[in-house]
């Protein structure tokens, strides 16, 4: 019997104009991790930001994270905590690729985590992180957003389902 | 349902060599993922760059961590290789993600790699780098930098499609 498929598509989309945010709903339970794939721009020096939830996203203070990032000829690291809206990677009008990995997304036994990897040559910056949603709900929504301006037209975001067995 | 993540090629050396290219990829994908685990023949640690459809011209912005410091470069290595000085029969681990390569954009990549060595000294980085070419990507070599990878590395290209 030939085993399933690992690695799926679950959705993607090419934004036909600019926008401040894009959400991802009505992500199914089946997989064991996920992974978005953002490819694109703002239309300025800014930044991604994320919220998840399940049925719509949590606005509230609860997420935190760590991140290590090199910007320029510094390289550093930053910790939010109570954040209501956390950190993705720089942007810039720059195309620019950012992979988040949500990791048991679906597992209403554990708080939520994910790990982003990502940079953005328009900043000079590049970034890694670990964050923390204090829920055990499945996320089933995702919402990326612009911090202080809007996501350019063309970018896209797809997201992979990873099954465990 | 078919496959998203395809294996497309993959090189095995049998000898040592400067470069690996893989040519003639077939544009029905969304993005590539090109895996490596390579050694290289000298002493230097630091190598490999890239290019895509031949095009050498690119940037990045590198992050790395030693062991015992870290630090952020801009340059166009696209490589942290195990040398001759690290553990015997020990290879290094890396990654290329190309997205949406056959766009019209120029080609913007992420790399992430760690070298693995049984010792105090020893590399892990990440970068995000562009390849000023527009055209879609037909083609990606991967250069020692001035040096050659050893036998046994390998080298395989993913295609992922999104739908």
């Amino acid at each position: 019997m030939a085993a399933g498929s690992t690695y799926s598509t679950i959705m993607t989309n090419t934004l036909g104009s600019a926008a401040a945010s894009y959400t991802l709903s009505s992500i199914p339970s089946t997989y064991t991790d996920l992974i978005l794939v953002i490819d694109g721009s703002t239309v300025s020096n800014i930044q991604f930001r994320m919220r998840v939830g399940n049925g719509s996203v949590d606005t509230n203070s609860n997420y935190g994270g760590t991140q290590l990032y090199g910007y320029a000829t510094t390289a550093g690291s930053g910790r939010e905590t109570n954040a209501t809206n956390p950190y993705i990677g720089a942007s810039s009008t720059t195309n620019s690729t950012h992979i988040i990995q949500f990791m048991n997304y679906a597992n209403t036994n554990v708080l939520k985590t994910w790990l982003t990897k990502g940079g953005d040559m328009g900043s000079n910056q590049i970034d890694l992180s670990a964050y923390c949603w204090r829920s055990t709900s499945a996320i089933n929504t995702i919402q990326i957003s612009g911090n202080g301006g809007n996501i350019s037209s063309g970018t896209t975001f797809t997201l992979y389902g990873i099954s465990a067995a | 349902m078919p496959n998203t993540m395809t294996l497309i090629a993959s090189q095995t050396l049998s000898t040592t060599a400067a470069s690996i290219t893989f040519s003639s990829i077939p544009q029905t994908y969304t993005d590539l993922k090109l895996i490596l685990s390579a050694r290289l023949s000298g002493s230097s640690n630091v190598g490999g760059t890239i290019q895509i459809n031949g095009v050498t011209s690119n940037a990045q912005r590198v992050i790395f961590g030693t062991g015992s410091a870290v630090n952020s470069e801009q340059n166009n290595l696209t490589g942290i290789h195990n040398s001759n000085t690290y553990t015997t029969n020990t290879f290094s681990n890396s990654e290329i993600y190309v997205s949406n390569y056959t766009s019209s954009n120029n080609k913007n990549y992420h790399y992430e790699g760690t070298t693995e060595n049984n010792a105090t000294a020893s590399y892990i980085g990440m970068a995000a780098g562009v390849v000023n070419t527009t055209s879609p990507v037909t083609s990606i070599t991967t250069l020692a930098a001035g040096d050659t990878y050893t036998a046994n590395s390998t080298f395989y290209l993913y295609g992922i499609v999104k739908q």
